[in-house]
């Protein structure tokens, strides 16, 4: 009695037993491997241009513009660079710089924006001949020229992104904005890795 | 009236079988009708014939009652529908079964059987582990790795040497997915919790990378994470954020995309012309203004991308 009741007990729970190691080899490993197996997704959002929008929001409103300049709209320009242009339409657009509300700007090339006036600040993202040229086409403006490219100092803009320890920081030319009528901010000023005096 | 003595005679044969029928189930050992009653699925009546007395000799040393108990307990287990790692017919029929296979005494049919049960068990706990990591919730870790521990611990048993790195890399690399992917909502941005969350997706992605140190996902999910942190730093960069804060912002995102970039290039090691790894070392590159580096990389995507 005891051995037929073990034996028939012993059946039933291998037969049970193997179905389930069947079951567990072919379907629980499958909703494992596809649900959980799947790779993070990289950020592709611009992290530069996130740093340097902030940063040309700090240009508008920390320094000093002329009493010329400080009627309607606060006017940025961006040439040649999309993403820039959307995080700043994102996060600045119609912040107000002292009492004028700012409004961003975008232009693909230096040569769209010849002729454009009224701007306060403008930001070129192509260097070189390009940058020198706009600077030219700006001369007697009141506009600020920020540009992100090497030796752009020296090609007339007045402020220039510079990496410095993977960061990005920037160089100032105070004397040109000073003849532009521009006072730079102290705190401008203060986090510039390097400035004409 | 010879009618009613054939009656009265029926019911007193009647009456002596059951009688004998109660006697003889009374002479059965508890551990034979414990068998009886699960052989009829009655697994609670069982149980509460054989647990109360498993502690008393002759049980206490009968390898095949600590076998029906451990069999018993199963099937309450599986039939109460309980969970977790301390889920008390769980514990208790691996111990049992445990407790069967220590004794010499127990047949090699009933060992086979009781071996294919506590594997079954052990893979209850694994499942149940896999289950909680897909419907993670903060604050479930422990329980998790609990149960995972109890996997291991009974696959030990049925084989010395069994080995858990695989398995382990496995779940600390989900664990680790579990915990970025919360960290995507933004419902916990800036709270103390967003941090516990980070700080657990790196933790588990590092301790997967400790039991397989060449695991591609692991490295790269990593890479991932951090850098995904940094980024989220700098998105909540607005009007109102001051230079000073910007300055300290960029600081400690600069050195997530830093820490970022080791993984990614091992990552990139394993799978050179894995485009997904490609993209990640120009993107880090790129936030971490190394133009050259990040332009070396696209240049490397671009080929590979005509060559297809």
């Amino acid at each position: 009695m005891r051995s037929k009741t073990h034996f028939k007990a012993t059946v039933r729970f291998r037969t049970l037993a193997r179905r389930i190691v069947v079951c567990v080899l072919l379907g629980w490993c499958a909703p494992i491997g596809s649900s959980l197996a799947q790779s993070e997704s990289l950020d592709e959002t611009d992290t530069r241009a996130i740093m340097k929008a902030n940063f040309l929001f700090h240009f508008a409103a920390s320094n000093e513009w002329p009493t010329s300049s400080k009627n309607g709209n606060f006017n940025v320009a961006v040439i040649g660079s999309e993403r820039l242009f959307e995080e700043l339409v994102d996060k600045y657009a119609f912040k107000m710089v002292g009492a004028q509300p700012l409004k961003i700007h975008a232009f693909d090339d230096v040569e769209s924006f010849i002729g454009v006036s009224n701007m306060h600040l403008v930001y070129c993202d192509p260097g070189g001949d390009a940058l020198s040229t706009l600077a030219g086409a700006l001369e007697g403006k009141p506009a600020l020229l920020v540009a992100d490219s090497e030796g752009a100092l020296e090609r007339g803009a007045f402020i220039n992104f510079v990496a410095v320890g993977n960061r990005i920081r920037y160089q100032i030319n105070a004397d040109l904005a000073r003849e532009k009528g521009v006072l730079i901010g102290n705190k401008i000023m203060s986090w510039a890795v390097t400035s004409t005096p | 009236m010879k009618r009613y003595q054939t009656i009265h005679k029926k019911k007193a044969v009647l009456w002596g079988a059951m009688v004998l029928v109660t006697f003889a189930l009374h002479a059965q050992s508890p551990v034979d009708r414990a068998s009886r009653l699960a052989q009829s699925g009655s697994w609670w009546e069982a149980y509460d014939v054989l647990a109360p007395v498993i502690q008393s000799e002759p049980q206490r040393s009968d390898a095949r009652a600590w076998f029906m108990l451990g069999f018993i307990e199963k099937e309450l287990h599986k039939s109460t529908g309980e969970s977790g790692a301390e889920a008390p017919h769980r514990v208790q029929s691996v111990a049992s079964f445990e407790q069967a296979l220590s004794m010499p005494a127990l047949s090699t049919k009933d060992r086979t059987t009781a071996r294919e049960a506590l594997d079954f068990l052990s893979r209850t706990y694994f499942r149940e582990a896999i289950d909680r990591v897909e419907g993670f919730t903060p604050g479930s870790t422990a329980e998790i790795l609990g149960l995972m521990g109890q996997y291991e611990q009974i696959q030990s048993i049925l084989n010395p040497r069994f080995d858990k790195s695989e398995q382990r890399a496995d779940l600390h690399r989900y664990l680790g997915q579990a915990h970025a992917k919360l960290l995507e909502t933004e419902r916990h941005a800036g709270t103390s919790l967003e941090r516990e969350l980070f700080e657990g997706a790196v933790e588990h992605y590092g301790k997967s990378l400790e039991f397989e140190p060449d695991n591609y996902a692991s490295q790269y999910n990593l890479a991932i994470v951090l850098y995904n942190h940094g980024v989220r730093q700098l998105k909540r960069i607005d009007h109102n954020t001051s230079m000073f804060e910007l300055m300290e912002i960029q600081d400690h995102c600069v050195a997530l995309f830093e820490s970022a970039l080791q993984p990614m290039k091992q990552a990139y090691t394993q799978r050179p012309e894995r485009l997904e790894t490609l993209k990640g070392l120009m993107t880090i590159h790129y936030a971490l203004s190394q133009k050259d580096e990040s332009d070396a990389y696209r240049s490397k995507i671009e080929r590979i991308l005509q060559k297809r």
